[in-house]
Order: C-alpha cells, then sequence, then structure tokens
C-alpha cells in the first residue's frame, strides 16, 4: 500500500506525543521551577509565610512528617505545619541541601534533599528541639502547565546508623556471631 | 467521501495521541496492577528474594529507608537489601496494611502502606532482637512505561506512637505547650 504525505502526516502526529511523553527527560525551565519550589519551603516555613506556603502544594496534596503523621490534602498539610510554627519550627533555622531532581515522566518529577534544622525550636512537650537534618521526598506534578508538590514524605537520617549502609559505607554486612 | 476518510484518519491519529498522552483515568485493573506491585515487595522481602525484589522496581528507582539511607537505582537498592536478608532479616516478614492509592497522573501512583513486622532482626553489632511491634509509614511512587507498573520511589518512616497525641489534624491538640 502507497501511503500519501497527508497519511504519513497523521500517523506522525499521533505517534509524536507516544515519544516525548515516554522519555524522562526534563526542560530546563521545569527543572528550574521544580528547585524553586522546593527551596521556597523551608524558606516559608522560616518566614511564617503560610500563604506562600500553601501556594507550592496541589490540592491533593500529602505529607508523612518524621514522626509518621499523615496529612491528606493541602489544607491539613497547611494547617498542620501552622500549628507547628508555634512550636518546633518558631526559631525558623532551616535549609535544604544536595537536591537531586528526576523526571518519572515529563509530568511527574521526585526531588530527595536534605533538610536542616539548626534546632531551638520547642517540641510539643516543652522541651528543645535537637539540631538534626532530614531526608525528604518531594513528589511534583506538573498540572495546567504549573509544577506543584502533590506528596511530600520526611525521615530524620539517624548518623548512627550510616556506618552501616552496605552501598556508601565501607561495611561489608559482616556481623559479629 | 475524501472529507469522510480524512475525518476516520484524523480520527485515528486523536485516539493514538490520547493513548499516547494516557490521558485516560485509571481503571480497575491499574489499580489491581499498582496493588501488585507494591504486594510484590512485601512478597520478596518475605521470601528474601531478591530477583523478585529486583523485578518490583524500574531500573532508576530509589529507595529511603527509616534511618534516612538513600539508595539510588535499582540495582544499588537490591544490593543492599541483599545484604541486609543475608542475616539481619532473615527471619523477619513484613505486612502492609491500609494499603491507599492515590492517582497523580493517569502513569504515575502514589500509594501508602501501613507497615508492620513479626520475627526477629540481628543488628550490625550481632544482637537479636524482636521485630518492633510498631508501624511504618511506606510512600510507594508506582509508574506505568510500556504498560507494566513498577515501583520507582520508596520512602519509609517509624511512627512514633507518642507522637500522635500532638497531631494537629487528627488528636485535639491545639499547638499549646507547657510553661
Amino acid at each position: 500500500m502507497k501511503l500519501h504525505g497527508y497519511q504519513i502526516g497523521v500517523i506522525v502526529i499521533g505517534l509524536f506525543p507516544m515519544s516525548v511523553l515516554n522519555a524522562q527527560t526534563l526542560s530546563k525551565p521545569d527543572e528550574m521551577a521544580i528547585r524553586t519550589i522546593v527551596m521556597a519551603v523551608p524558606e516559608a516555613l522560616n518566614q511564617k509565610d503560610m500563604k506562600m506556603y500553601a501556594d507550592l502544594f496541589a490540592d491533593d496534596a500529602d505529607w508523612i512528617n518524621v514522626v509518621g503523621m499523615h496529612w491528606r490534602g493541602k489544607a491539613a498539610v497547611v494547617k498542620a505545619h501552622e500549628v507547628y510554627l508555634k512550636t518546633i519550627f518558631r526559631d525558623g533555622g532551616m535549609s535544604t541541601r544536595d537536591m537531586t531532581i528526576r523526571a518519572v515522566t515529563p509530568a511527574v518529577a521526585i526531588a530527595v534533599v536534605i533538610q536542616d534544622d539548626k534546632g531551638g525550636g520547642i517540641l510539643p512537650d516543652g522541651s528543645k528541639a535537637p539540631p538534626g537534618s532530614g531526608r525528604l521526598t518531594y513528589v511534583l506534578v506538573k498540572r495546567g502547565g504549573k509544577w506543584k508538590i502533590t506528596h511530600g514524605h520526611n525521615t530524620v537520617i539517624d548518623p548512627n546508623a550510616q556506618p552501616f549502609d552496605p552501598i556508601n559505607s565501607n561495611w561489608n554486612g559482616e556481623i559479629p556471631k | 467521501m475524501r472529507s469522510i476518510r480524512y475525518l476516520v484518519e484524523f480520527g485515528l491519529a486523536g485516539l493514538l495521541w490520547m493513548v499516547g498522552a494516557n490521558i485516560f483515568a485509571a481503571n480497575t485493573s491499574d489499580e489491581t496492577a499498582i496493588r501488585a506491585s507494591v504486594m510484590g515487595f512485601q512478597e520478596a522481602w518475605d521470601h528474601h528474594d531478591m530477583k523478585a525484589m529486583a523485578d518490583v522496581f524500574t531500573e532508576d528507582a530509589n529507595l529511603i529507608n527509616v534511618l534516612g539511607t538513600r539508595w539510588q537505582g535499582r540495582a544499588d537498592i537490591v544490593k543492599a537489601l541483599g545484604v541486609y536478608h543475608r542475616v539481619m532479616f532473615q527471619n523477619e516478614e513484613i505486612h502492609f496494611g491500609d494499603l491507599t492509592i492515590r492517582m497523580i497522573t493517569p502513569d504515575v501512583a502514589v500509594a501508602v502502606a501501613v507497615q508492620t513486622g513479626s520475627g526477629e532482626m540481628v543488628l550490625p553489632d550481632g544482637h537479636r532482637e524482636k521485630t518492633p511491634s510498631g508501624s511504618q509509614l511506606d510512600t510507594f511512587v508506582v509508574v506505568k512505561r510500556d504498560g507494566v507498573w513498577k515501583v520507582t520511589h520508596i520512602h519509609n518512616t517509624i511512627v512514633n506512637q507518642e507522637a500522635q497525641q500532638f497531631d494537629p489534624i487528627k488528636s485535639n491538640w491545639n499547638g499549646e505547650i507547657p510553661k
């Protein structure tokens, strides 16, 4: 069967998004937008600016914090963090470093960061929060041309456990009998 | 007649575009497949089967464990878990309950599972102890590539039961702190 030019065009148009949308790459502007959003999370909390904070999240966003609290929906995520502005986040002092961004699809990316907290805030039991670092996962989604956080998960990095990391330490898995 | 042919062919192009763009909402078979990929992690863990474990993940997958350790890439995840399963976890089983799945796009889902464990574990210093009776919250990011759902990211956190009384959303605590 001989294909006419317009028929080839029709097939090419049809196949185009398949190839584009299956490529796990991000454009520079997309990567920049994601980086800006993730960097703004501690900044908004440090500034106690919950309007700025809320704007970083999608309406369906979830958050799991370092003690395993799970908040569903942007309103709950924002409200919970706002309450903690009076306690754990009272003195600010959070910063983000070592960000990696990975495209899962062209519309979904995962950013992983280390977040340092200089400590000094108040824990709910009245004691002082110690300094520490957490490893955070951010899942971001592009909807209507805008990137937003749709899932966050935070875990305290236990410095005592890292020497027993089979990949990033020299430990070879040997355990005393 | 020619206009009908154009219409049919452009319709076909549109259909191809929709398939390519994955704009169809997740259906029951997607949810079943997502659930199966998450449960595949549990099964591989319980059987200490690192070949099955590798099959759960995409090649570019990441895993962040409860101690904040991160492994990048399926090869490192499987290698690290293989080391831990040789001794530390060889008599431990995990169980996923209360699995919720949320589609963030038609080809990416975020699943959250409540993980409990049973049996015993061996710590790196050689101490044996019963698997803690508490739970963990596990995030799974699952992606559909070439028609197959695989886990591309896991992040785990231990649930601190003591802390739950200070949950601003699920408890009656209003942020007040003892003087």
